[in-house]
């Protein structure tokens, strides 16, 4: 096993990865850009590295930096997480002659998957269903248009190097065309390098499922069956569950096997999810594409089969066998994800940025909170995705989870920005929500040009105003400095008077790193030297009042560092 | 000694007066802009950072606040709400002096492609230009019918949220709206 790796990411799935790895006795190696400098999963982790530039293509896309870290802090493996450079088979290929292995699928499959068009011959060539459309690389646009008038509109254009979104447009008919595919290649372009297009049938009632696959480097290779992933905005998915109510024994064994078929087709390795549109009027299903990639939704599938996705995908890339066989896959209960987003469902879901002042998430038994910033707060950057959380809750029904839910967003705040967390309360109360009557246009046959419905303020609020302008200064808050003066007026013989300084203190230590370069030239990086976060804590001990009980605790640190080899 | 708050909820205006009573007790006059009153006596309780409860009529609140600048964001009883603070000298000169004829950027990002130039006319809702936001590629269209009379931007440019892109000159059909 590893004894140490770097995560190529940041915000929740780097936190994430950085929770499973350490459970695994793995130490971990963060980077991050210079906005991220105090993001969650740099604290999380047991080195850091800075990256300097906040733009993608300076700092998490950075394959040069990233690969010189990983050298230069002894990382044995690299995770990259999802999105940034997960897909990328280049950098796969890079990180392995560099010496280093790659938690993820091998470079040849990502390749293979990458490229749409490549994928849907290989699964045509399998015999597995596709969707009708042209995939023939044509850049020619007169052809493109009389191709698109064969297939029948609605039609989709999409980025062949695509994902997210992204390089993708819906053409309604033969006068949107031109537009629409000047747009997709703008768009694919700046995302992703390459402008390269294709078409597809566009379905305009269908369901998004995807299977959940791991495979490892004995040719095993397992479904942990499926996720349903309808409910979207701007082609973005915002609600996951699973199971499907689509979906019925029969028809899950079945899509299960094309799953396996379908990643066998390319000699899959490690986690990754196939993904089909469903029309549900005759069961019919298609092969979409293989995202080869650890999914953001990929928590709910560890809620009801209780297998650790991160975990086997560090097994499995540091050559384990898989263990589990595909009988053993039993799904326990029905379990929701919500995504917290920095956006304005008023104004099309837009996102937005500036600020978050507090978050405050529900606990509770079954719930699971994924944090991209910290509970005290951080800002919401226009460099980066602007997924704020994830909020995943399990139960033994769907109408359980629901229920969960429900409690869980109500008692959820991310306060400073708006956020999409009003909207999604509303879709819990949804009728076709509720029922499970789940279509990728359920945003916009329910929700077009949605407003908040509040119509009066109740007085409560007005109250709660109120009471807030005269108790916050007895409130303590590690936000702008504007501290807590509540230390000032309590007892003087109280003995929390001696540790005023402590949130300072450690602040200052964390900011005080030494700085260097590493390399030459345009491929140069500023260093910082990293710090053990033990020696943060050890010094910060050393600069306390020497009378603090505080002083106490250096045998704490002692038993980390023992836990450690474990 | 009691204290004085205001606020805006967006559509009206409220004064909230606050008279503190013994122990944690508060005695409070909530007065909307019809200059209806309700008299509440309170108990309150800082849990953290943000966060405090109070008890009315044996009901217990739980509620999150945040603030930036006099904007207050507040969670409480399963809903959030955006309100604002309002001092008396904003009271005094309250009129809103909003730019009607220019269009503003709705979100920070960069400028892909402007669509019209300078001395076009443009219907509402034609597309004007293209913002790149989160990688994203977010079309922004005309607010109302009128004619360009400057576009404050050229293609390739960064923006921030709010700031002015260009100046609309409303025609005359739209100008009721």
């Amino acid at each position: 096993m590893f004894n140490r790796i770097l995560i190529a990411n940041r915000g929740e799935i780097a936190s994430r990865i950085i929770a499973g790895a350490q459970e695994m006795g793995i130490e971990t190696v963060a980077i991050y850009s210079e906005v991220d400098e105090e993001s969650v999963h740099v604290h999380a982790a047991d080195y850091s590295y800075p990256l300097g530039n906040p733009i993608p293509s300076e700092s998490y896309l950075n394959m040069d930096k990233i690969i010189a870290i990983a050298l230069e802090s002894k990382s044995e493996a690299i995770h990259p997480g999802y999105g940034f450079l997960s897909e990328n088979a280049e950098f796969a290929k890079r990180v392995q002659e560099a010496g280093l292995i790659w938690i993820g699928p091998n470079p040849k499959a990502i390749h293979a998957v990458g490229d749409k068009i490549q994928a849907k011959k290989s699964m045509k060539a399998a015999k597995i269903p596709v969707i009708p459309g042209y995939h023939g690389g044509s850049k020619n646009k007169k052809f493109l248009k009389q191709k698109a008038k064969e297939i029948g509109y609605p039609l989709l254009i999409k980025a062949t190097a695509g994902g997210g979104g992204r390089g993708m447009r819906i053409v309604n008919s033969e006068h949107e065309f031109s537009a629409a595919y000047e747009s997709a290649r703008r768009e694919a372009k700046n995302a992703f390098g390459k402008g390269d297009v294709f078409l597809e049938k566009y379905f305009t009632h269908i369901r998004h499922i995807e299977f959940q696959i791991l495979g490892d480097h004995f040719g095993n290779i397992i479904h942990l069956n499926e996720r349903e992933c309808s409910i979207q905005r701007r082609h973005q998915k915002i609600i996951e569950e699973t199971p499907s109510t689509a979906l019925d024994d029969d028809l899950r064994n079945k899509m299960g096997e094309v799953a396996i078929a379908a990643a066998k087709a390319v000699n899959y390795t490690n986690a990754g999810s196939v993904e089909f549109v469903l029309d549900d009027t005759n069961n019919k299903f298609y092969f979409l594409e293989i995202n080869a990639r650890l999914q953001v939704e990929h928590a709910i599938t560890e809620a009801v089969t209780g297998i650790d996705l991160v975990r086997w995908q560090i097994k499995i890339a540091a050559g384990q066998e898989l263990q589990v066989q595909q009988e053993d896959i039993v799904s326990r209960g029905h379990s929701l994800e919500f995504r917290i987003y920095a956006e304005n469902p008023e104004k099309q879901f837009l996102p937005t940025s500036g600020k978050i002042r507090t978050v405050q998430v529900p606990v509770g038994v079954n719930i699971r909170n994924d944090l991209g910033i910290s509970t005290t707060g951080g800002e919401i950057s226009t460099f980066y995705d602007p997924m704020i959380a994830k909020l995943i809750v399990h139960a033994e029904t769907r109408d359980d989870a629901i229920q969960k839910m429900k409690w869980a967003l109500r008692n959820y705040a991310a306060l400073g920005i708006p956020t999409n967390i009003t909207f999604l309360r509303e879709v819990l109360n949804h009728p076709d929500f509720v029922s499970g009557n789940t279509h990728t246009d359920f945003v916009t046959e329910h929700y077009h040009k949605w407003k908040n419905g509040k119509t009066e303020t109740p007085f409560q609020v007005l109250l709660a105003a109120a009471l807030f302008e005269v108790m916050e200064p007895f409130m303590s808050s590690n936000t702008n400095g504007e501290t807590a003066s509540i230390l000032n007026t309590i007892d003087p013989h109280s003995p929390w008077q001696k540790i005023g300084t402590w949130g300072r203190e450690s602040l200052d230590v964390l900011s005080d790193r030494v700085s260097g370069t590493i390399g030459k030239g345009k491929a140069a990086i500023k260093k910082i030297i990293p710090v053990r976060s033990d020696d943060i804590k050890s010094s910060f001990i050393r600069d306390l009042d020497p009378h603090s009980p505080w002083k106490k605790i250096g045998a704490w640190e002692h038993n980390k560092k023992s836990s450690r080899k474990y | 000694m009691s204290e004085i708050f205001n606020f805006d909820d967006g559509s009206n205006r409220f004064e909230v007066r606050l008279r503190r009573d013994e122990q944690n007790g508060y005695f409070v006059i909530i007065k909307d802009h019809e200059d209806n009153e309700r008299e509440i006596t309170v108990t309150a309780k800082v849990l953290g950072s943000g966060q405090f409860q109070f008890t009315l009529d044996n009901v217990i609140y739980k509620c999150s606040v945040a603030k930036d600048g006099d904007l207050r964001f507040i969670h409480l009883d399963g809903a959030d709400y955006e309100i604002r603070r309002v001092t008396e000298l904003e009271e005094e000169d309250f009129e809103e002096t909003e730019d009607e004829g220019s269009l503003s950027s709705p979100m920070p990002g960069r400028i892909v492609k402007i669509l019209v130039k300078e001395g076009d006319e443009v219907k509402k809702g034609e597309d004007l230009l293209v913002v790149e936001a989160m990688k994203m590629e977010n079309k922004i269209v005309s607010p109302f019918e009128g004619s360009i009379t400057e576009i404050f931007y050229s293609e390739g440019d960064q923006i921030e949220a709010n700031v002015p892109l260009m100046e609309i000159q409303p025609s005359e059909i739209s100008e009721e709206s």
